[in-house]
């Protein structure tokens, strides 16, 4: 490339960079729900500085004498910047007024309890899908941040956004895929190389990586699913299936859908695994070992609830749809793509070989990080009661000090106010509209109950520190 | 079956960085400049390393060094043949072989580098070659993905 050309793509970059610098800064002066916006805009500034650096020394490096590597270079340095423009938007979004701001306090202590360093930036996007975005293995401090993204359209729905709690155990995974990968992948090889009619061999590497990746994203995607549940058990289910219910529950994975397993096969290893349902049905030949136990913790809460005649009504939706659930996962639907595709199927049957191991991991994480929404149900009832009176389910009494009162957990108060929000839908004579002013008011109710307990956090905290600061002399 | 290049384009956009740069730093070395960048040859000795271990998978089947993904395999096979250096059709055993030996002689190039070592100019002219064209392949696949594109809302209106 000649030195003309040479110069209008210098400009191109340049250009670039200068007006990428100056959006950024621009973005430093929004309000943001976080300290970590700002932290964010400073690490990507200090990138594009580097990015300069580079160019300037490529170009006393080599030119005049090597046109073609400085070409490579700025080349390069375009494609980088090109696609850092996402941050621009993941900025846009993530400002107070367009996040739901009430929640970030939430979803930034959940995710520093799982993973304690993490810096994440929560953001919506147009895009119809929860999704994070990370490093697995950080090079640079604009590395070290995640970001968390909801679909805008769903700003206020809380019932939905406790599918973040699936989003934050991504970034956990590494480790698990590190020990089984050099197991699995070569059973994979193994499998394919056996396939009766193997589809064209003349890249193994390719095949073998296309059903490694189906394999992966597969047990990421269960992971992350058991891990929700953990955190926020049944409410987990309920808001998968809600958000679910858009699309089509049996569709294959593949490589246009990111390899997503079918809904119903998700659905059915939560409630498997997570609860210990019994999902035999349909279903069975593919899966090993799927019966449950004797009193499944589903069952547990709903016994709990059955004991205060005014929390029974909860006890029997609970059950009801527990049912419902079983009933729908109980059925083969979407195992017949899967077993009709013999590279699926060789993925799937790796899936299975190892959900028990994906199991314990996941387990050990949520058990270490104390996020175990079983280990707080008994507060469930307390805020049904509340949020019968349309109280929102931020405080409830406290029981080990008489007249105190103290912050629910997270998990207790999705489960109520999901329990309460099915019995305004059972209500057979409400119209949709009633339906949907009840629904917006019950996540309001969700909403504030997460922001009332994170407000007495930061009293709490506030107050332990002014009174050291009284003690000191 | 490939895995579409959509989904993974964070990862290209920087290996293919990391291929341009190490094949900027090598030319440095090979007009007598210093080295400025050793974690971009750090980098590229850990895309080798990875890429190996998949072709020592591929070639007899040992997995115990494989901890992630194949795609450094994939990527090394694809601009091998793009550079000439493989044939194309049906890949045997014995190419990912050649193919491991190939990458083990870079790392080693590059490895003896970081070490202060001064290897040969013909080594350092294969690996610079190798980055210059992987740099190349992977950076033009992004730049499909990177643009927008002009497309009717629906195609309804032509029926």
């Amino acid at each position: 490339m000649n030195k003309p050309l040479i110069t209008r793509l210098q400009m191109l970059v340049a250009f670039e960079l200068d007006s990428l610098e100056k959006r950024l800064d621009q973005a430093r002066s929004f309000h943001y729900p976080s300290a970590v916006a700002v932290k964010f805009i400073d690490s990507l500034i200090e990138e594009l500085k580097q990015q300069r650096l580079q160019i300037k020394q490529a170009i006393s490096d080599f030119l005049p004498e090597y046109p073609q590597r400085v070409t490579n270079e700025l080349r390069s340095q375009h494609r980088l910047l090109i696609n850092k423009l996402t941050c621009l938007d993941s900025l846009k979004n993530a400002q107070t007024q367009n996040v739901p701001w009430s929640l970030v306090p939430s979803i930034e202590r959940i995710a520093s309890e799982l993973s304690q360093g993490s810096q994440l930036l929560t953001t919506c996007t147009y895009a119809l899908n929860y999704s994070i975005r990370w490093y697995p293995t950080p090079k640079s401090p604009i590395h070290q941040f995640s970001i968390l993204q909801l679909p805008i359209i769903h700003k206020h729905n809380a019932f939905l956004h406790l599918l973040i709690g699936h989003e934050l155990f991504h970034p956990l995974l590494q480790q698990f895929f590190v020990t089984q990968t050099p197991s699995v992948v070569a059973r994979l090889k193994a499998a394919i190389s056996h396939l009766n009619q193997p589809p064209a061999k003349n890249r193994l590497d390719k095949l073998v990586e296309f059903v490694r990746y189906a394999w992966q994203r597969a047990i990421e995607e269960l992971m992350c699913d058991m891990g929700c549940a953990i955190l926020f058990g049944p409410a987990a289910v309920f808001a998968s299936i809600a958000f679910q219910m858009g699309s089509n529950l049996d569709e294959a994975p593949s490589s246009d859908g990111s390899f997503y397993p079918p809904p119903r096969y998700r659905i059915r290893e939560v409630m498997h695994r997570v609860f210990g349902e019994s999902v035999i049905g349909e279903a069975e030949q593919f899966h090993a070992g799927l019966e449950g136990t004797a009193t499944t913790p589903i069952q547990k809460l709903a016994a709990l609830l059955k004991e205060d005649e005014r929390t029974s009504w909860a006890a029997d939706i609970l059950s009801e749809h527990r049912e419902t659930i079983l009933r729908e996962i109980r059925k083969n639907d979407d195992l017949v793509p899967i077993n009709q595709n013999p590279l699926l199927k060789t993925a799937y049957e790796e899936v299975q070989a190892v959900l028990p191991d994906a199991w314990n991991y996941i387990r050990q994480i949520a058990t270490s990080a104390g996020m175990v929404w079983l280990s707080t149900i008994d507060e469930v009832p307390f805020l049904l009661r509340s949020l019968e009176l349309l109280v929102p389910p931020g405080e409830i009494r406290d029981t080990k000090a008489p007249g105190q009162t103290k912050s629910p957990s997270l998990p207790s108060i999705a489960i109520a106010t999901w329990l309460y929000q099915l019995k305004c839908e059972a209500s057979v004579d409400a119209s949709l509209e009633q339906a949907m002013k009840s629904y917006s008011r019950c996540c309001r109710l969700m909403l504030k109950g997460f922001e009332d307990v994170e407000l007495r956090r930061e009293y709490d905290a506030g107050k332990d520190a002014f009174q050291q600061m009284e003690q000191l002399p | 079956m490939p895995i579409a290049d959509r989904q993974i384009l964070g990862e290209l956009v920087d290996c293919a960085d990391i291929a341009v740069r190490a094949a900027g730093q090598l030319q440095l070395f090979m007009i007598g400049k210093p080295i400025r960048d050793r974690q971009v040859l750090e980098r590229v000795a850990e895309f080798l390393s990875a890429a190996e271990a998949g072709g020592i998978f591929m070639s007899c089947g040992d997995s115990a060094n494989l901890h992630a993904s194949l795609r450094p395999l994939n990527w090394a096979v694809d601009t091998r043949m793009n550079e000439g250096g493989l044939e194309q059709g049906e890949f045997k055993e014995t190419d990912y072989q050649s193919l491991t030996e190939y990458l083990r002689r870079m790392r080693s190039t590059v490895e003896d580098l970081l070490e202060g070592n001064r290897p040969n100019n013909a080594a350092i002219e294969e690996c610079m070659r190798f980055f210059d064209s992987l740099g190349d392949d992977l950076g033009t696949r992004a730049d499909q993905h990177v643009r927008g594109t002009s497309l009717p809302c629906s195609s309804l209106a032509s029926f």
